[in-house]
């Protein structure tokens, strides 16, 4: 699996100028544990959260999302790019141009060397450039902020601003003002029945 | 109103979304995600599973009258799914509310089983008028099979 590893990341694996000395421990959901620094663990938030949680000590965190054989990569990956600049926050840009296409497709040829091999391993037909993607762990966990919410409340946790095809047929309170005025209380058991005419007669 | 609202999630590829959905359950998928904005029903139109969707299995899904108002926001303009499965829930009469006024919009949905839900007096009616009073839903012949009624107070309204 790992024949195209690029030696490169040897050096980076060894330095440890903006890293403590602590190390975690994590594990894929085939029992493949491994050991990363704190540069490292800086770079996945679902692990810092963790880490910063609960002394973990030895115990490994289990990502269940994460097949051994991806989060090897992933760990590679991390240490090459560990120190990395920070990325510039996101919604800087958008600002000083208000009709910029939000779904304009970003640039896509600024993808360093070492990347473009790296990203060359994972195929779409073993599945395993999207397990890659989904090693994020960012799908499911969007994927469990959703459940249960009506799509209003979606709309407002993603910020998506509202835009009703048509008459707006799916406005927020369409079915509610179609509805009607129905009795919200249980008082209707008692009262036996309709005061209104039989539709059937 | 701000206009540097950025949508994260309607920036995100495709294939990525697809992948969210996949975490989902239909009931969730359909409630959650349809009608949330016009990009995501786009790309949710072209959803393997909602194009399959045809028939949705929700019993003894402990649905109530807000699940209830959630699934009849999805079924407003829905243009795929021709049979859901109700049956053992806890669907009241402001659920069948919700549920008929939605119904007045779809023509697609030609079956709809209510078995064993906590329908009375009111939303029975409800029921029966969009059965006998709207043409469209008339001749799409939908069926309302065996609407348990605590209170068998129309109940020889059934086709």
């Amino acid at each position: 699996m790992a024949t195209t590893t690029d030696s490169s990341n040897t050096s980076a694996t060894t330095t440890t100028e903006n890293a403590t000395s602590k190390t975690i421990k994590i594990q894929s959901n085939d029992g493949e544990t491994h050991e990363i620094d704190q540069g490292v663990v800086e770079q996945s938030s679902t692990i810092k959260t963790l880490s910063d949680l609960m002394d973990l000590g030895d115990v490994p965190i289990p990502l269940p999302n994460v097949k051994g054989s991806i989060l090897t990569p992933i760990v590679e990956f991390c240490n090459y790019h560990k120190n990395d600049p920070k990325p510039e926050p996101l919604d800087d840009d958008d600002d000083d141009d208000p009709n910029k296409d939000i779904y304009e497709p970003k640039r896509s040829d600024d993808i360093c060397e070492w990347d473009q091999n790296f990203i060359k391993r994972f195929t779409v037909q073993e599945g395993t450039l999207f397990d890659i993607i989904m090693a994020t762990v960012g799908c499911k966990t969007i994927a469990n902020m959703v459940r249960g919410k009506a799509s209003s409340e979606v709309r407002e946790m993603f910020n998506i601003s509202y835009d009703p095809p048509g008459e707006g047929l799916n406005a927020p309170n369409a079915i509610e003002s179609q509805a009607g005025t129905v009795p919200t209380t249980q008082d209707t058991s008692a009262t036996g029945p309709s005061p209104q005419p039989d539709p059937m007669n | 109103m701000s206009r540097d609202v950025t949508s994260s999630l309607l920036t995100l590829p495709v294939e990525l979304i697809y992948r969210i959905l996949d975490n989902l359950d239909d009931f969730t998928f359909l409630c959650s995600t349809r009608n949330v904005c016009q990009r995501l029903n786009y790309i949710t139109d072209a959803y393997h599973r909602y194009q399959t969707l045809t028939t949705l299995d929700l019993s003894e899904y402990q649905i109530e009258d807000q699940g209830t108002q959630h699934l009849a926001h999805a079924l407003t303009n829905d243009t795929i799914i021709s049979a859901i499965n109700l049956t053992n829930n806890k669907i009241h009469d402001q659920g069948i509310a919700y549920l008929t006024a939605a119904l007045k919009n779809n023509t697609t949905l030609t079956k709809l089983n209510l078995q064993c839900n906590s329908i009375e007096d009111q939303g029975a009616k409800r029921l029966a008028d969009i059965l006998l009073n709207n043409t469209v839903l008339h001749d799409k012949q939908i069926f309302v099979l065996s609407i348990f009624i605590l209170h068998p107070g129309i109940d020889d309204t059934q086709p």
